[in-house]
């Protein structure tokens, strides 16, 4: 296998990453690795790009950013958005999405951005329309489940029942509309 | 004087934003003009006569009719925001009274904005959230279940919310206090921001404070938040007021007095110089040192000093100097008439 990098020799060191569940692997030649340990202060951290692409977007002048190799190499391997055709460099560049399809064609690097920029990762808030009725539907429910739980938790078993029939009303409405 | 309650003299308006994408149309950043001609068409559709907005009275108004100092001014009275205006496609839809600003091909496709006067967090929300449901009788919006409205950029993604409050704290900034409540709102994850001005350098002690996660939250615990905050940072400035009244009432009655006696008799005033002494002015009403001018008129003031809506009033470009001169007879007017 050649080296990821420089193309050229044969590749003998693997860096293999694990964040948030996103596995990332590298194969570079003994060249290319000294370089890039050298050159990211001998951490290799997915992290720190996520905090590059947050310092690009509250406007902190980033020329120094040392694992300017590294996202490259990521910008290679990770697929243009099939859709508008964004590519990572761009959005390494101006934090910005294309279109909608971008969230999909880079999922794989979304979530420790996700972490790193609202500390959450899962919408709670509004639903559009456009979802549809059955995950307004399943939102509703899951809400009034939540609901129900807290008041188990504060031992209130009358308002627990009440939320309990809310939930079966609810079940048994989704289930007569289909 | 009307408009004086108790927390008008500090909250000065409550601003919200929902960031919103059209379906089937890449974001403005990479959409055509076509495309984003198609997505102003569609939202013009959604806001116009025999909709459900038709009562806002909606004007459409596209920022490439507009020259720069009216660009800019709309810019300085918050009605858009400075991103706005990189494609001939860009344009406001703005309700009648104002408070109702629709940006289109922004940084998004949709970005509703409602700013309401006084510390008015709940209706400025429920306003928005009105305006954001009646347009999806006409337009869909791209959502997806796990990640909520997907924005252009990541930090907007979920709710596609910011929410914020605009306080004037001149008594926090001058017992230098600002960097404890920056400090507080950092820990409830919202950000304060110099309102007009740079960095540290913020003018007329006017601040923003907003959210700044918009995933994993609901719009109301968002608004909530602020709103808390908020309360807190009325209660602190309202204490180092008293504290100021307290141990040096001679010498803030002075620097008021002397404010007011700049602003009325100036040849010449800096936005920067206007907008310090009128900040004075603004506390001198609360602590009742310096009576006479109704807040409103004072914001109305500050807002219309700007560079940009200066020279709108004064009919086109001018030089900076000749516009110091038109602000200190602007000011001193607006003083003396009532």
């Amino acid at each position: 296998m050649l080296c990821d990098l420089c193309k050229q020799y044969p590749a003998t060191i693997m860096i293999k990453k694990i964040i948030n569940g996103v596995q990332t692997e590298i194969h570079l030649c003994e060249q290319c690795a000294k370089r890039e340990t050298i050159s990211t202060g001998g951490k290799y951290d997915l992290s720190d790009f996520v905090k590059g692409v947050l310092d690009m977007q509250s406007g902190i002048d980033n020329s120094t950013y040392p694992q300017k190799n590294i996202s490259e190499f990521f910008a290679k391997k990770l697929p243009k958005c099939p859709s508008c055709g964004l590519a990572f460099s761009e959005f390494r560049k101006t934090a910005k999405f294309g279109c909608e399809n971008c969230y999909s064609a880079f999922s794989s690097i979304l979530e420790p951005i996700l972490k790193k920029m609202h500390g959450k990762t899962v919408h709670t808030g509004k639903i559009a329309r456009s979802a549809g009725v059955d995950i307004i539907k399943k939102r509703e429910i899951s809400d009034i489940q939540h609901q129900l739980m807290k008041a188990v938790n504060e031992e209130n078993f009358e308002l627990a029942a009440e939320y309990r029939d809310m939930i079966k009303l609810l079940k048994e409405n989704a289930g007569n509309e289909q | 004087m009307s408009s004086r309650s108790y927390i008008n003299d500090i909250v000065v308006s409550s601003r919200i934003r929902l960031a919103r994408n059209l379906v089937d149309i890449p974001f403005p950043m990479k959409s055509t003009a076509e495309q984003a001609e198609q997505a102003l068409d569609a939202l013009e559709n959604a806001t116009g006569a025999g909709t459900e907005l038709a009562f806002e009275e909606f004007e459409v108004i596209k920022v490439d009719d507009l020259n720069d100092s009216a660009r800019m001014s709309m810019v300085e009275r918050h009605i858009i925001s400075p991103e706005l205006g990189h494609n001939k496609s860009a344009a406001t839809i703005l309700n009648k009274d104002k408070t109702v600003s629709i940006m289109v091909n922004e940084e998004d496709h949709v970005r509703i904005q409602c700013i309401l006067p006084g510390f008015s967090l709940y209706d400025s929300y429920a306003k928005a959230n009105a305006i954001d449901d009646a347009l999806q009788d006409k337009i869909s919006y791209c959502f997806d279940e796990k990640l909520g409205f997907l924005t252009s950029c990541p930090s907007n993604l979920g709710t596609g919310m910011r929410a914020g409050v605009m306080v004037h704290i001149p008594a926090l900034v001058l017992n230098s206090r600002l960097s404890n409540i920056a400090n507080m709102a950092n820990k409830f994850g919202l950000a304060l921001r110099g309102i007009y001005g740079e960095g540290s350098d913020a003018l007329g002690d006017l601040f923003q404070v907003s959210n700044q996660y918009s995933l994993g939250l609901t719009e109301i615990e968002i608004v909530n938040h602020i709103h808390s905050i908020t309360k807190e940072i009325i209660k602190y400035e309202r204490d180092e007021r008293n504290k100021l009244l307290i141990n040096q009432e001679d010498l803030i009655r002075d620097k008021i007095q002397r404010a007011y006696g700049i602003l009325t008799n100036a040849y010449m005033l800096t936005t920067k110089e206007a907008m310090s002494l009128l900040s004075l002015l603004r506390m001198g009403a609360d602590l009742e040192i310096f009576n006479g001018v109704d807040y409103s008129i004072l914001d109305s003031i500050i807002v219309n000093i700007q560079p940009a809506t200066l020279s709108l009033t004064f009919n086109g470009k001018v030089d900076e100097r000749s516009r110091d001169i038109f602000r200190a007879e602007y000011i001193q007017k607006q003083l003396t008439q009532n």
